[in-house]
């Protein structure tokens, strides 16, 4: 019991130093894209009155079966994004490939969450 | 003849460990017997709970003196790296290479939830000075609460030796309990509503940002808090291994080979320090209740700085994400995930609780830095 107000001292400075430390953290991991990041963000979705989404497309004009595929699954993951009913008219008429950003976590917990439904 | 073979076999019996040893050696046996089970039939944190359980059964086994204490046998020469502090630091080279801190450089705010979380260790630390142990021994405890082995280990190590087995079967024990202890509080603290609060997709994050960012902790902390520089240290050079990309072999051998190899040396060693002369005493016992205190307190005070978060931003922060903040890596990540999608089917919350889960471990390594500084 003597060595409470130890405790407390020990309790009072421990979660502030803590806090403060990556509270400098923050500020500084904040800074970091503005110095390094110079890239503006690749995908740019518009969308008008109709709803038809436009994006670029690589050079190939023709699509192929998986490019169907793909589109139909676009297309359905607008719709459920705009949270859009049945009768909403959405055209996608266009995409584009961009690399794989999302980090492992990310793809591995979808994919475990996909499979587990499957 | 035949008098002599049934005195030999008489001998024989009298030595055994079946008559010779105390019931408090074939209680740790149990003990050691229900961990393995543990580990292999549940499934609970098996890749440590399989050589503790297992350290512990032969530190016990009646005169086979293959206790960390006990000179001479191999557990003895593998305790060595334990009680010179070398294996914790080369844990955390493993993790930091096997860690993407990509989500918590994404959404940096997710290191007050890291900060938050280490509110256990504090608690419990007041708790062990109102039951008695000395400041030192108060503080290895309240680390359980960081939910980190290494760290764990660590701080006792340098604070409280002696009770280094209690200690560090009552951390890793709880993080391998996290599945069960941390649902209750998280959905007891928060509504359905907060919990169905789906998270904004993070924002990638450059190679160039997560290449500095190794870097910068390191040296920012380590000024700070030079305590925690071994830790911190060794956790960013991993992380650096991993993302530089230009030393693939190294990294891949951290986060494989060398980490496994010492969490064979660790878990073993720690467990063969929970002898049953020095384990079973009501001290052991209220480290093991201080522990999962230390453990609940943190939870609970991630999440309510995840409350915080939530009304601070108007809704925009699952407060499900704070309990994360506890380490635990990855299991309280996943915790998070699944109760977000008991919630709400639809959301992922496993990115955006990563966040202060590896803030977690910077917290808990700064917190431990704290104490060794104030204590020693």
């Amino acid at each position: 019991m003597n060595n409470l107000p130890l405790a407390y001292n020990v309790m009072f400075v421990g979660m502030v130093v803590v806090f403060l430390v990556l509270i400098l953290l923050i500020a500084a991991i904040s800074l970091l894209p503005r110095i390094f990041n110079k890239n503006k963000s690749e995908i740019k979705v518009k969308d008008d009155p109709d709803y038809i989404i436009s994006t670029e497309r690589s050079v190939n004009n023709e699509y192929s079966a998986s490019d169907t595929e793909l589109i139909a699954v676009l297309t359905a993951a607008i719709q459920a994004c705009y949270r859009s009913d049945i009768q909403t008219r959405i055209r996608v008429k266009s995409f584009r490939r961009i690399p794989e950003t999302s980090p492992i976590w990310n793809t591995t917990g979808r994919s475990e969450y996909i499979s587990e439904k499957l | 003849m035949i008098n002599a073979f049934f005195s030999t076999i008489a001998d024989l019996v009298k030595a055994s460990g079946f008559v010779r040893g105390t019931w408090q050696e074939f209680l740790m046996i149990g003990i050691a017997c229900f961990l393995i089970y543990l580990a292999i039939a549940k499934n609970y944190e098996p890749l440590l709970l399989l050589p503790i359980s297992f350290g512990v059964l032969l530190a016990n086994l009646p005169f086979a003196y293959l206790s960390s204490y006990d000179e001479g046998n191999l557990i003895n020469y593998l305790y060595q790296g334990v009680k010179l502090g070398i294996y914790p630091p080369l844990i955390f080279l493993g993790i930091g290479a096997m860690t993407d801190f990509g989500p918590l450089i994404a959404y940096p705010k997710s290191l007050l939830l890291g900060a938050a979380a280490q509110l256990g260790i504090f608690t419990t630390f007041i708790g062990a000075i109102l039951l008695n142990y000395t400041p030192l021994e108060a503080g290895a405890i309240g680390i359980i609460g960081g939910a980190d082995g290494p760290t764990a280990i660590f701080v006792t190590n340098k604070l409280a030796p002696h009770l280094l087995g209690p200690i560090a079967i009552a951390a890793y024990s709880y993080m391998a309990l996290v599945p069960i202890i941390q649902p209750p509080i998280m959905k007891l603290l928060t509504t359905k509503k907060e919990r169905e609060v789906v998270m904004e997709q993070l924002r990638p994050v450059s190679k160039r940002e997560k290449i500095i960012f190794p870097i910068f902790v390191t040296i920012l902390v380590s000024f700070i808090l030079p305590d925690a520089a071994p830790l911190i240290g060794m956790l960013m050079l991993g992380n650096l291994f991993r993302e530089s990309g230009v030393v693939e072999r190294i990294s891949k051998t951290a986060q494989n080979e060398l980490i496994n190899i010492i969490t064979i040396f660790l878990g073993l060693s720690v467990g063969a320090t929970a002898k049953a002369t020095t384990f079973l005493d009501e001290r052991t016992l209220g480290i093991i209740v201080l522990g999962l205190l230390a453990f609940s307190f943190g939870t609970a005070g991630g999440v309510l700085f995840g409350k915080l978060m939530y009304i601070t931003s108007g809704g925009k922060v699952n407060p499900l994400i704070g309990s994360a903040g506890v380490s635990a890596v990855p299991m309280a990540a996943r915790v998070s995930q699944k109760v977000g999608q008991q919630a709400n089917p639809g959301n992922f919350l496993l990115m955006h609780a990563m966040g202060p889960n590896v803030a977690g471990v910077i917290g808990s390594a700064i917190a431990a830095g704290v104490l060794i500084s104030i204590l020693k």
